[in-house]
Order: structure tokens, then C-alpha cells, then sequence
């Protein structure tokens, strides 16, 4: 199953594929690198565990990744991992 | 080539494609996406997604009936450019609204030393209002050194109200019972034991900017284990909170600054108890907190968050 990718509003967010890549809202010739054979500056963050999240008060909560990035500037996610509340039995 | 040799290679690539599919078919049967519609703890999911403008992406569940609730997210992944990236989770809900903001790469790259690989911001519930800056970012630092990291904070209006930092397990957090504006500066220093171990010794120094006198509460120090379990909690520098905390002879000095404005500084001195549960944490040593509330100004909130991602073994 692919991923359903929407923008905040519900839409579709566009997605070109290239070599296994996900150009999300560009087109290849946009990038002035190559994100298959070029290495960026790696990031990671640590939000688990000791990651404060609240829970909200109801279960119908919505969840938006928003991107700010500056023109001329890419992020390449390679990695996403998040845990969900495990109610109890 | 013989017949045989012939019959045996196409038994061979036979046998490669049969293994080529058969990974395929688990990669993609296991392959979770971004919308999951099943509940197990943690979701792992490769994106490979290339940004290059600024982006809202949906996290949701495709099952009305098994709603996504998220407790906490870590992504990784290769930034191109010297601009800035700031990623944060928004999560909406009727009559909520909370924003976490989980990466930032201003000016909080470390240099890669011997002792710290760097640093990573982790703010949780960033009100949209709230003005924070790092004064004094961390760099250059090696054993021993002593990190400064300054933090200047304005915080809107709300219910929370916290700067937390995290240190190896432990938490270290300063919170504020209203709307405040100041700086904190946390020490983070690192020794080298005998044996080969680092001591992590943490400090924290709150400066707010405008007096307030009389009835201000006291800010709350907490120290939280890995399991985000309260070890000590400190909420009145007035007494000791022997029974909030369950461990016993927490040591609290005030001391009314000079200028007597109602400020004070607190020591906490760790019991016995204490110091095994924190011994487990940062080998055997115990860190040293100081707070010094001295001038307060309008009442905004604060719930900041960040993690000194080190490496000292």
C-alpha cells in the first residue's frame, strides 16, 4: 500500500517518483543535486520516549508533519518512526 | 556448455529469481505506510521523501475505528543546502491544538569532538507566540569542557510552562508557575573517571528579566529517570518535598538574592536514596542544580524542550 500523503487540507500532495525517491511537490529538474548518488548533511532527532507529546482529549485528533524549510534548502526524510499510545487491555 | 551445465544455470536462475520475489513480496507486505490502518506500538517506515519547499503532511489513520494517536515521532534523513529546516507535528483535535516541534537545524550543530556528538533541539508544545533563541549554542566542546547553552525565552500565555533538559536518562527541568520572560543557561560538563566513564554535570541558572515581588511562586525543578518517572519533585523552595517525592532529606536552602527582590537560589542536595537512582543514571556522581529566579515579567507560559545528544563512552 502506498502511503496516503495529504496536505493539511485533505488533499493530495504531489509525488514524482524517481529512482525509489519521493519528490514531494517538485519535479526532478527542480533539485540542484542528486538525492540518489549526492550525501547531504545527516540529521536525526530523538522524540522517544522521552518526547512529551500530550494526548488529547479526544480520540478524533488529527496529525500534520509540518515543513518549513528555506528556498534552496532540501530535507530527504530517509527514516520515520513513531509510536502510538497502547491503551490498555 | 554442455547440456547438463546449461540445465543447472537455468536451474540457478530459477532459484535467484524465486528468492528476488519472495523478498520483494515481504518488503511490500510489510512495507507499514504513512496511514496505517492497524495498531502496533511503533511504526518504522523508510520514506525516501526529497522536500524542497515548505510542506504540511497528514499522518492519519485510513480506519475510522482505529484512530492514529501518536505519543511521539523521530525522523532522519540528509539536509542539501545551508538553510534552515524545521520540522514540527501539529495535532488538532475538536477544542485542542498542540504544536511539537521536533528538528531544527539553527545554530544548534555541534562540532564533532571526542566527547559530544551533538545536539538536537526537541521542543514540545511550541505555542505559535512564543519567542525562544539560543543565545550561546554549543560548540567546539571537548572532555572536560564545560557547555554553556544559553536560552533566551519569551513564552505566550497558557497552562504550561517548562524548560527541560535532557542529559544521558535524566531529565533536568525548570518550570514556571506563569508567564515569563528570561533567560536559562544550562552547564553541562563532562569529567573523565579514572576508569574510563564520564560524569555529566548538569547546572541550570534561570535569570528572568523584570522583578516581580512578593507572592511569586516558585518555579518547580523536576528530575525525571529514562522511564520518565518522577524522581524528585521540587516545587516550593520553602520546604522540602520530602513527601511529594517519597525520598527523604532533599535539602533546600534559600537565599534571598542582594537585591532582595524576592528571588532566592536552591540547592538540592540528594538523599542517600536518591543518589543510587541517580547513580544508575550518570555513574555513581550526582548533578547539581541551581536555580535563580530573580526578576519576572508578564506571565507567558513555557513548555521547551531539548536533548543533549551525547556520546561521552
Amino acid at each position: 500500500m502506498s502511503p496516503v500523503l495529504m496536505n493539511a487540507a485533505g488533499k493530495p500532495i504531489n509525488v514524482e517518483e524517481y529512482e525509489g525517491l519521493k519528490l514531494v511537490g517538485m519535479s526532478i529538474a527542480d533539485l540542484e543535486f542528486d538525492p540518489v548518488k549526492d550525501k547531504g548533511e545527516p540529521f536525526e532527532n530523538e522524540c522517544l520516549e522521552t518526547c512529551l507529546i500530550e494526548r488529547a482529549p479526544s480520540n478524533d485528533t488529527n496529525y500534520t508533519v509540518n515543513i518549513n524549510i528555506t528556498n534552496g534548502t532540501y530535507l530527504k526524510l530517509n527514516d520515520v518512526i513513531y509510536l502510538e499510545y497502547k491503551p490498555l487491555p | 556448455m554442455t547440456e547438463m551445465e546449461e540445465a543447472n544455470r537455468h536451474k540457478l536462475g530459477v532459484l535467484y529469481g524465486a528468492i528476488v520475489f519472495l523478498m520483494l513480496f515481504i518488503l511490500v507486505v510489510n512495507t507499514p505506510s504513512t496511514s496505517l490502518p492497524k495498531r502496533p506500538n511503533f511504526h518504522s517506515q523508510l520514506t525516501g521523501f526529497v522536500i524542497g519547499s515548505n510542506q504540511d503532511i497528514a499522518l492519519s489513520s485510513n480506519d475510522p475505528n482505529d484512530p492514529l494517536t501518536l505519543s511521539s515521532l523521530r525522523l532522519s534523513g540528509e539536509i542539501y543546502g545551508a538553510g534552515d529546516v524545521t520540522v514540527k507535528l501539529k495535532e488538532d483535535a475538536p477544542g485542542w491544538h498542540r504544536e511539537y516541534l521536533v528538528f531544527s537545524n539553527k545554530k544548534m550543530v555541534l562540532k564533532k569532538t571526542d566527547s559530544l556528538s551533538g545536539i538536537t533541539m526537541l521542543a514540545v508544545y511550541e505555542p505559535s507566540e512564543m519567542k525562544l533563541e539560543i543565545i550561546s549554542p554549543v560548540s567546539g566542546v571537548t572532555r572536560g569542557d564545560v557547555m554553556p547553552v544559553k536560552v533566551y525565552f519569551l513564552t505566550p500565555a497558557g497552562n504550561v510552562n517548562r524548560i527541560e533538559l535532557f542529559v544521558k536518562d535524566a531529565v533536568y527541568a525548570v518550570q514556571f508557575p506563569e508567564e515569563t520572560e528570561g533567560y536559562v543557561t544550562f552547564d553541562v560538563d563532562t569529567k573523565k573517571y579514572f576508569n574510563g566513564e564520564y560524569e555529566v554535570y548538569a547546572k541550570m541558572y534561570v535569570e528572568t528579566l523584570v522583578q516581580q515581588l512578593g507572592s511569586y511562586p516558585f518555579p518547580t525543578i523536576t528530575i525525571k529517570n529514562s522511564d520518565s518517572k518522577k524522581i524528585i519533585f521540587y516545587n516550593d523552595g520553602r520546604e522540602a518535598p520530602a513527601e511529594e517525592s517519597g525520598d527523604e532529606g532533599i535539602g533546600v536552602i534559600p537565599i534571598i538574592d542582594n537585591a532582595g527582590q524576592g528571588g532566592a537560589w536552591w540547592e538540592i542536595k540528594p538523599t542517600a536514596r536518591l543518589a543510587e537512582a541517580e547513580g544508575r543514571l550518570l555513574q555513581g556522581r550526582l548533578p547539581e542544580q541551581l536555580l535563580r529566579p530573580r526578576q519576572v515579567k508578564n506571565h507567558l507560559p513555557l513548555l521547551w524542550s531539548f536533548r543533549l545528544q551525547e556520546n561521552l563512552l
